[in-house]
């Protein structure tokens, strides 16, 4: 199962994505979280430390005059096994790096290598029982630039405004555009009864799954930690966990 | 005075920069409001209704010309908020930055 999440920003991409990836792996999914996007927001939602420097620059060489590459004898799998971070569950997490204060450049040859590896991803046959789960930065950016090409589904995350919506609607339809993937629209922070029907009528698509606007959400947001370990009987936790139960019955069946 | 909004998306960018575009129009200030989001709804928030999303005034490629160091604009920028701008309350003049409509493209 190769799924990415995406929608706006603030839609609560990360925190779907994060506690997505342990809830199928306590359910015994071996799992792979990737996390493309330049601002910080996957591994907190995991429960870890997001490293200064991105592991996968270890991975990667610059010939001279040329563009930064994988470093002979790195694939997929060994980039993986190498530079992935153990996150809690049993969950590995890729992760392309994070701009800071100096910007991109230092972290370049990682964006290359992480862009080398997702899009080489499918070659082994190793990964295709793993369960992927990437995390895309907001909007339709990365979705038009083929930055989760291993997704077969894509989980449109969407909140009741239409801001939301209008993202999910442009998402959506580049999603829809590339081969065999479909779309799942989950409706975030919902707060009235009637906050799904007025998403499904104002995006013009059903919807899956809604989760509760979550105080507890918010506050682990705040804290800078998982809501699986902060809050893991809240709502919004209990949602995703039915998610993570409809997608695994749906694997298995497979 | 050209002020530029940024920061972590959900944080409120367009909600602020929309709102305070709107605010300096009412105060008298020639406002040009521009979406340089490659996800743009600054319009939204400046009361653009929703169903007019669709089919926003966007920047188009033709509006650059190879120079002889390298593009430049083929129109002044008063052209070019006069053809491709979105006018919006208060007077408030919007330009949209094209967004990826296809996959591959942008």
């Amino acid at each position: 199962m190769h799924l990415a999440v995406v929608g706006k920003g603030g839609a609560g991409k990360s925190v779907v994505a994060g506690t997505l990836a342990r809830l199928l792996a306590r359910r015994g999914h071996r799992v792979l979280a990737l996390d493309s996007d330049m601002m910080p927001g996957l591994a907190l939602s995991l429960g870890i430390e997001q490293p200064d420097e991105p592991p996968l620059l270890g991975a990667v060489e610059k010939p001279e005059g040329g563009r930064w590459r994988l470093r002979k004898g790195i694939g997929p799998v060994r980039a993986v096994q190498r530079y992935s971070l153990p996150a809690p569950d049993g969950v590995r997490l890729l992760t392309a790096g994070k701009t800071d204060a100096e910007g991109m450049a230092p972290i370049m040859g990682a964006v290359r290598g992480f862009y080398s590896v997702i899009h080489r991803i499918d070659e082994p046959q190793a990964f295709k029982e793993w369960t992927l789960i990437g995390d895309l930065p907001a909007g339709p950016r990365q979705v038009a630039f083929d930055w989760a090409p291993y997704a077969h589904r894509y989980l449109v995350v969407v909140e009741p405004t239409w801001k939301s919506v209008i993202t999910a609607r442009r998402v959506i339809r580049l999603a829809r555009s590339r081969r065999d993937a479909t779309v799942m629209v989950i409706v975030n922070r919902v707060s009235a009864e009637s906050d799904r029907a007025r998403v499904e009528k104002m995006l013009g698509e059903p919807a899956l799954l809604t989760i509760p606007d979550d105080p507890a959400v918010r506050e682990a947001d705040r804290l800078g930690r998982a809501p699986l370990d902060h809050a893991p009987d809240s709502p919004a936790v209990r949602a995703i966990e039915k998610l993570a139960d409809m997608l695994d019955r749906e694997a298995g069946s497979e | 005075m050209k002020l530029a909004v940024a920061g972590k998306g959900g944080s409120g960018k367009t909600s602020i920069s929309g709102t305070m575009c709107r605010m300096l129009a009412r105060d008298g200030y020639k406002v040009l409001a521009i979406d340089g989001d490659s996800n743009p709804n600054l319009a939204l928030t400046l009361g653009v209704p929703a169903e007019r999303m669709n089919d926003l005034p966007v920047l188009t490629r033709d509006l650059l010309e190879r120079g002889d160091d390298g593009p430049k604009l083929a129109k002044s920028l008063e052209e070019i908020c006069r053809t491709h701008s979105l006018q919006a309350p208060d007077g408030v003049n919007l330009l949209v930055m094209a967004h990826p409509q296809h996959a591959g493209t942008g």
